[in-house]
């Protein structure tokens, strides 16, 4: 190997060497930032449960294409033979003889092993590789969790109540279908607005008037059932021995009760509202006892969904019948008493004074203690006066619970029991 | 290869006889091996000197020194406050002839091979502007007759950095015109020792002969014949263009840089002193190695360099370690490390 060779072949390896450096430094730089777009689009693949072949074929297309136009970025910056010559003769001192010997002036000096005293800039060159990796493998491992639903909100309690006397009503086919059907639209309407709307205070307000409605309802057409089931009861019984007067006054009644049951919010099933508008009391001759007996068993039957619905009503039973006296025993109570009221108390001699409870607290008068709750202020105990933010709410509701709370202070309440005694 | 460089042959040969010169040169002067080889370089690049140096330490004894092994003519000139431009350049002298009176030139010591131009900041601007046709024309014109100075013409400058009172500071134009601003440092104590034991008080210096005009003229003319690669042009290029204030970090308290000028200067000067070193080719160890004498008395420095006590010497060697031999940037991935 002449002189020249060797020099020219040190030449080419310090060339080369600086060449790829020159390339990586361009090259790294947009490795990392295609790492960064395939790591970005390999999340949302996997988060979208779809195939991630495609971006490493992608990947891999754009790092080449990436390294190509480096090569074409980083050309102008490339040593060629003689530009590594010179740098030779610079880092060796050699005053450039090899620049001048190549440029055909005095020879090539004597071979002497040179190397570059640049080093790889080991940091430079593993840091956008190492973040390059870490974004891919990061990207690819990372545990994705399915695609996160909606947390599960119950329905507000009038709702499902709702719900719940529709199904037995619509069971039972007590009450006309097309008023169950309207019911059934206005709970649709409460339920097709966003679960995070349910609890809002006009959504818990319409729930609550709609589940009042209903109910109101059903407790009328109990009522009326209930009336009507009475004075069949008492036609049945009575029928032959009531006078005319009495006998129409029964009729009235019953011709109340019908036009309740079908003028209510929750209308009776049309046949068996037909059935109970064409029994007359006057007429009881014209039906028989069976059919008399079955229509007492619809309304009894309807009185016990009501009831299944809004529980026991505690008016009175058979108001007729007690009033106007049953046959009882042998030959009959005969009609009632009318009552008097004296005008001195009785007096019973009682011995024990015993508490009067009163269960139907719709019946309740002013001053009655309906109920007793205790209440105390959240008072600071702390001396801590850091400021807090206004209006913070120190407690917040789940749903379903009770939003109104009795806070009145015990001066407060006694001033509010004084006024009402 | 069809070039005109200069070959090996004529610069070993050149080599020897410079050799010679520097041999002589360091009888005169002893321990300033800088200073001659500096010295050498200028005369090598056809340039003109100005030395700087404190009364005593061999400036005018080295001038004469060198005039006498180049066997050149060799003048010296005082420079005082009242010299004219005519005491130097020359008169002309009204003359009988053949009983016809005409006007002779007489001439002046500038016509020389060697001017010792002593203390020249003496001397009033308008006799420094008459040498600076001189210098830079190597001819001088006087009552519109222009006359050839003869060849070769060397100026070597002294001025004494202190004593300044009366003194007239040569102006950047003629600054420029001088090659080289070499300044004289003291000798060490073993040198002074030496100085001692082979000088008497009064007794001249005897210097043989080392080297013919005509020799001068041909190891001259062959450093022309010096390769400068295109890099090293380049380098000079980029070092004399960082002079200028903004065009470099080192550049700040620059008030103006070098000329261009200065640049050919400075490869003329590379070129002689890789003659001077026996190599083919001028190199960037060469370049680096004239960049201050080239430079230094071609910068002119702004008022707050010059309390900050910043020289023109300092700025340029900041710049040598700031402008890279070669024009392109070590890539970030490799690291320089120390050579």
């Amino acid at each position: 190997m002449s002189e020249r060779t060797y020099w020219i072949a040190t030449a080419l390896r310090v060339a080369t060497r600086r060449n790829i450096a020159c390339w990586l430094e361009l090259f790294l730089p947009a490795a990392v930032i295609a790492s960064a777009i395939a790591a970005g689009a390999l999340l949302i693949l996997r988060s979208l449960r779809m195939q991630t072949e495609g971006i490493w074929t992608g990947f891999g297309a754009a790092l080449l294409l990436a390294a190509v136009a480096c090569v074409i970025f980083a050309r102008r910056k490339f040593f060629n033979v003689t530009d590594a010559l010179v740098r030779i003769d610079d880092v060796a001192h050699f005053h450039n003889r090899l620049t001048a010997a190549n440029s055909g002036v005095g020879d090539w000096p004597a071979r002497r092993a040179v190397r570059d005293p640049a080093r790889w800039n080991f940091a430079r060159l593993f840091l956008p590789l190492m973040l390059s990796a870490l974004l891919l493998t990061g990207a690819a491992r990372l545990h994705i969790s399915d695609v996160k639903t909606p947390a599960h909100i119950d329905e507000p309690v009038s709702f499902s109540r709702v719900e719940s006397l529709l199904e037995t009503l619509q069971k039972s086919e007590l009450v006309d279908p097309q008023a169950l059907e309207k019911v059934r639209e206005q709970l649709d309407d409460l339920r097709k607005q966003s679960a995070d709307n349910w609890y809002d205070q006009s959504s818990l307000e319409a729930g609550d008037t709609l589940r009042q409605q209903t109910e109101q309802a059903l407790k009328e057409m109990q009522r009326n059932l209930q009336s009507a089931s009475d004075l069949v009861e008492a036609a049945e019984k009575l029928g032959a021995t009531l006078p005319p007067g009495q006998l129409k006054q029964l009729d009235e009644s019953l011709q109340k009760a019908i036009r309740g049951l079908e003028m209510g919010n929750l209308p009776l099933n049309k046949e068996l509202l037909g059935n109970l508008k064409k029994f007359d009391p006057s007429k009881l001759k014209q039906m028989s006892a069976e059919q008399i007996a079955e229509l007492r068993e619809h309304l009894k039957s309807g009185e016990k969904v009501c009831e299944q619905c809004v529980g026991v009503n505690p008016q009175a039973k058979g108001a007729f019948l007690t009033q106007h006296g049953a046959p009882g025993g042998r030959g009959g109570g005969g009609p009632s008493v009318p009552l008097d009221l004296k005008n001195d108390a009785t007096n019973l001699h009682g011995k024990e004074t015993q508490s009067v409870s009163n269960d139907d607290l719709s019946r309740a008068m002013p001053g009655d203690v309906l109920g007793i709750s205790k209440g105390t202020h959240e008072v600071k105990k702390t001396n801590d006066n850091t400021p807090v933010a206004g209006g913070a709410i120190s407690s917040t509701g789940q749903g379903g619970d009770a939003v109104w709370r009795d806070s009145l202070t015990p001066q407060e309440r006694e001033v509010l029991q004084r006024y009402f005694k | 290869m069809t070039n005109n460089y200069a070959s090996e042959t004529e610069i070993a040969a050149a080599g020897a006889k410079l050799q010679r010169l520097r041999d002589a040169l360091n009888t005169v002067l002893f321990g300033q091996q800088t200073l001659i080889d500096n010295v050498i370089t200028g005369l090598l690049a056809r340039g003109h000197l100005l030395l700087e140096g404190l009364p005593g330490l061999g400036k005018t004894e080295l001038v004469k020194g060198l005039a006498q092994a180049l066997q050149l003519d060799a003048k010296r000139i005082q420079f005082t406050p009242d010299l004219l431009p005519g005491d130097i350049t020359g008169n002309p002298i009204l003359q009988e002839l053949d009983g016809r009176r005409q006007f002779v030139f007489q001439h002046g010591p500038l016509f020389a091979n060697l001017v010792l131009a002593d203390e020249i900041n003496r001397a009033s601007p308008k006799t420094q502007s008459a040498l600076l046709e001189a210098m830079q024309e190597r001819r001088v014109t006087v009552m519109g007759e222009t006359h050839a100075l003869p060849d070769p013409f060397f100026v070597l400058a002294t001025q004494n950095p202190i004593e300044l009172e009366g003194t007239y500071p040569l102006p950047e134009a003629q600054l420029d015109r001088f090659l080289f601003k070499l300044e004289v440092h003291r000798n060490a104590v073993n040198v002074l020792e030496q100085i001692v034991k082979s000088r008497e008080m009064g007794e001249p210096v005897a210097i043989a002969p080392v080297l013919a005009r005509e020799e001068l003229l041909e190891i001259s003319a062959l450093t022309r014949r010096i390769f400068l690669p295109d890099v090293v042009a380049n380098y000079i290029a980029r070092i004399v263009d960082g002079t200028h204030p903004g065009a470099s970090q080192a550049s700040a308290g620059v008030k103006f840089g070098a000329s261009p000028r200065a640049a050919i200067g400075l490869a003329a000067a590379s070129r002689a002193r890789a003659l001077l070193d026996g190599r083919m080719n001028a190199s960037f160890e060469d370049v680096q190695a004239v960049a201050i004498p080239v430079l230094q008395h071609r910068l002119v420095l702004d008022y707050s360099a010059r309390l900050d006590g910043r020289k023109p010497a300092d700025i340029i060697t900041a710049l040598l370690g700031e402008v890279p031999a070669q024009d392109r940037d070590l890539p970030n991935t490799l690291r320089a490390a120390k050579i």
